[in-house]
């Protein structure tokens, strides 16, 4: 594709999410291999359906902390969910999130669990600003190519 | 981009097994997995690789599929945890009813987990994030899968086994088990003609190759001595009736020969359980839905398997049949619990120290409907095995921690039928419920521990991720005793062999009985039992599962997977026939489908011939109890108290208006005091 401006801005703004260690670079380059012509979209479809199911387990997760007693297994299902979607999609800091707060539930530890939520929501707030960012440019940027 | 020449230089050679030259290219995969993002990624990869994709987010909804079309696949690729089942369960199932390959797929990477999946017969087992590079070769598993396969049907005699053995050891190590499965998928699935011999025996003491009166080989047994009338059904015609090759007249004289003495039994032991027998297996199957195929025969031998308490089947059955045994949920008092034991193999033991008793030789006859499993002596000892099943329940509970095993549950269902057509005093309303629970599954342990009030989340806060890994074997299950039985889901099998696949057999299995798996754990020891007495050699058989004689840590592993297998398919069978929304949720509803008079999905399940054997004497009654035990399915369903469920099965038998005959049983003195725990 022809370097334009918005390419390079995406490119600059890819580069940027893996420095900031939000993306993996690894498996988003190969997620990336992966598109091709009968499926252009892979890449924003991916990174949208993870926005958004991200968001909803976080969000069950907060909630199952917060009946009583606690939902384990929801929260268990949640943060499993989160884990691979993460890991698959190569979004870095939200996986190690994940495994952090996975762990300190596993072990028992309330407390530390709850601040790393508090933690990983942070984190996914900022990583769902950037990403939607991009995936916006992404899809500006090939609408301009067309 | 990838691939298209990546893929198709894979493709290139892979002929063998009836493949097309394209393949495999269409090679045709189901992929379950939960998350969409998963999923997407997933699938475009194996588009990549030109496979043919569907893609589910259920594992139901992947059962259904593969049920509908069960040909319109080649393999299954699928995660761990599923909302709905779990994996390994799914696993299990797929296994049981399609023989197809499945490889599972987790974002955990602990090594307790990829062996459960191994040994639950995962073709693979592969580490989320995903590389096309491994999906690549899956093709392979199914060639495999194929191969082995047809090898096993070629074999005949005992070498099979050894067959399967040589072929275990020369393939993939984690493919043994989906060996082992397959040729037990064999002798469960192959032509009728197929003589199932004893395949684990070879290594046994006994050198020369046994019969195995899988389920199928008796269904034909039975249905040729119907054919020729009882009386005149003698060995030779029985043989040329049956057609089976491979077997010989002494062999069917031997079946006959208990097998009239079981029916001898069934009719001398009381009226009532002429009646009875029917509507207990009619409250089977009522109870267990599609399970009911498994019936008796499965059931004993899972019962057996897993040292089903007598208490839990006697009181199944009481609360099927409408008896107005109304026990309190607790486990029937155990009498006797050696009686228990004596049900498939002399030498079942309990786990903890109960084992002892059990290997007094007597055999429980779980189910009047299952003569293969009967011996003259056992039917003698239904009444002390009931109440041995009863105090075996005890024990169980006893064990806190013991999930319920679903093979106890069943078998319990099984024995108490029994029983409980001689003894009207069991207390069955725990067991029903019970035994819908941990039919389900794997997953239903933490289904069944939601049942039971959220073991998981009872376990305060130790938080146990879901009963799946293996360092859950524990399961919470400290809600109630019965638990035991209903907390122990087939799903907890998993657990179960991932404990023997740590080659800690007979020791960890009376250790570990405690655990969830303990269950299965007892069959262990049966299972080296078995292999010196071998006293009954259907017993095990009789599912068709290789029990028996499994000397090999594999055979066992394998067996016990089958076992939890064909309770666990029997368990979704019903959930899935029943459609009444008993689906395996991890809220841990009762599977079972007690309305299930319709085996439609018993054709898939291992009890089917089973129910057909009961089939001519038990229909009638059958449909009448079927009401009943929808009734008590749906009150199950429901509640999850033991109170609740008690009240509402001895609500249920009443209205069932099914008037006990306790006084030709000797159940009538039941007490939980008598546990002799």
């Amino acid at each position: 594709m022809a370097s334009t401006p918005l390419r390079q801005q995406l490119s600059i703004m890819r580069q940027s999410l893996f420095d900031e260690g939000l993306l993996d670079h690894d498996q988003v380059s190969y997620l990336e291999t992966l598109e091709n012509e009968d499926d252009p979209d892979f890449i924003e479809n991916i990174f949208t359906l993870f926005l958004r199911d991200s968001t909803k387990y976080i969000d069950s997760i907060e909630k199952a902390l917060e009946t009583t007693p606690v939902d384990y297994p929801v929260m268990e299902r949640m943060m499993y969910r989160l884990k691979g979607s993460s890991a698959s999609l190569g979004a870095s800091k939200i996986n190690g999130e994940t495994n952090t707060l996975r762990n300190f539930f596993h072990d028992g530890d309330m407390e530390s669990g709850k601040e790393s939520l508090q933690k990983l929501k942070a984190e996914h707030a900022n990583f769902k600003e950037k990403l939607a960012v991009y995936v916006g440019m992404l899809k500006q940027a090939k609408l301009s190519e067309y | 981009m990838l691939n298209l020449g990546y893929c198709k230089g894979s493709m290139s050679t892979a002929s063998s097994g009836g493949v097309s030259d394209q393949f495999p290219v269409g090679l045709r995969v189901l992929v379950v997995d939960d998350d969409p993002t998963c999923l997407v990624i997933l699938e475009k990869m194996l588009r990549i690789c030109l496979y043919e994709v569907t893609k589910c987010n259920r594992a139901e909804i992947a059962l259904s599929l593969l049920r509908e079309n069960r040909n319109g696949y080649d393999i299954v690729i699928s995660d761990v945890h599923m909302p709905d089942m779990d994996g390994f369960k799914l696993l299990e199932l797929i296994g049981l009813e399609m023989d197809l390959p499945v490889i599972m797929m987790s974002a955990d990477d602990g090594k307790n987990v990829v062996m459960k999946g191994v040994t639950h017969g995962a073709c693979d087992y592969l580490i989320k994030p995903i590389r096309i590079e491994a999906l690549k070769n899956i093709w392979q598993h199914v060639v495999r899968k194929k191969k082995n396969e047809r090898k096993d049907m070629e074999q005949s005699g005992s070498v099979e086994e050894g067959g399967d053995r040589q072929q275990k050891q020369s393939e993939d190590a984690d493919y043994s088990s989906s060996a082992n499965e397959g040729s037990w998928k064999n002798s469960k699935r192959r032509k009728d003609e197929e003589e199932e011999v004893d395949e684990r025996d070879d290594t046994s003491t006994l050198k020369k190759p046994r019969v195995v009166w899988s389920v199928e080989l008796h269904q034909q047994f039975v249905a040729a001595v119907n054919q020729l009338g009882i009386d005149k059904a003698v060995p030779k015609k029985i043989l040329e009736l049956m057609n089976v090759p491979g077997l010989t007249r002494e062999n069917v004289a031997s079946h006959l020969q208990k097998y009239r003495l079981y029916l001898r039994r069934l009719s001398g032991v009381s009226q009532h359980q002429s009646g009875m027998g029917n509507s207990f297996i009619s409250t089977q199957e009522a109870t267990y839905g599609s399970l009911s195929s498994l019936n008796g025969l499965d059931l004993q031998t899972l019962a057996a398997a897993s040292q089903i308490p007598a208490q839990s089947l006697a009181t199944l059955q009481a609360a099927g049949l409408g008896r107005s045994t109304a026990k309190p949920r607790m486990p029937m008092p155990i009498v006797d619990q050696r009686n228990l034991f004596s049900f498939e193999n002399p030498k079942l033991r309990f786990g903890e120290g109960q084992q002892q008793h059990l290997n007094n030789g007597k055999q429980i006859n779980l189910l009047h409907g299952i003569p293969t499993t009967m011996e003259p002596k056992q039917l003698a000892n239904m009444h002390h095995s009931a109440q041995s099943l009863g105090s075996m329940n005890m024990q169980l509970n006893a064990h806190g921690d013991q999930s319920g095993s679903l093979l106890m549950q069943m078998s319990q269902q099984q024995s108490r039928g029994q029983i409980l057509n001689e003894a009207t005093s069991s207390q069955v309303p725990r067991l029903p419920s019970s035994i819908g629970q941990p039919i389900v599954n794997n997953a239903l342990a933490s289904g069944v521990l939601a049942r039971n009030g959220l073991a998981e989340s009872g376990r305060g806060t130790g938080f146990n991720p879901v009963s799946q890994s293996s360092s859950t074997m524990n399961f919470p299950l400290n809600t109630t005793a019965e638990l035991t039985a209903t907390s122990f889901a087939l799903g907890s099998a998993p657990g179960v062999p991932s404990l023997t696949s740590k080659g800690m057999f007979p020791e960890e299995i009376s250790s570990e009985i405690k655990g969830p798996g303990g269950f299965i754990m007892p069959s262990y020891d049966i299972f080296s039992d078995l292999q010196h007495h071998r006293s009954h050699d259907w017993e095990l058989q009789n599912a068709g599962m290789t029990f028996n004689g499994s000397q090999q840590s594999n055979s066992l592993q394998s067996n016990v997977d089958v076992a939890s297998s064909v309770l666990a398919h029997q368990g979704f069978s019903s959930s899935q026939s029943n459609g009444q929304g008993r689906n395996i949720s991890a809220v841990g509803k009762p599977m079972f489908s007690a309305g299930d008079a319709t085996d439609h999905v018993n054709a898939q399940s291992l009890g089917q011939p089973l129910n057909n054997f009961f089939a001519e004497n038990l229909v009638r009654v059958k449909t009448e109890r079927v009401p009943d035990a929808s009734l008590q399915t749906t009150l199950f369903n429901e509640q999850f108290g033991q109170e609740d469920l008690m009240s509402a099965l001895l609500k249920q038998q009443q209205q069932a208006g099914i008037g006990p005959a306790e006084n030709e049983f000797d159940f009538d003195g039941y007490s939980l005091d008598n546990i002799p725990v």
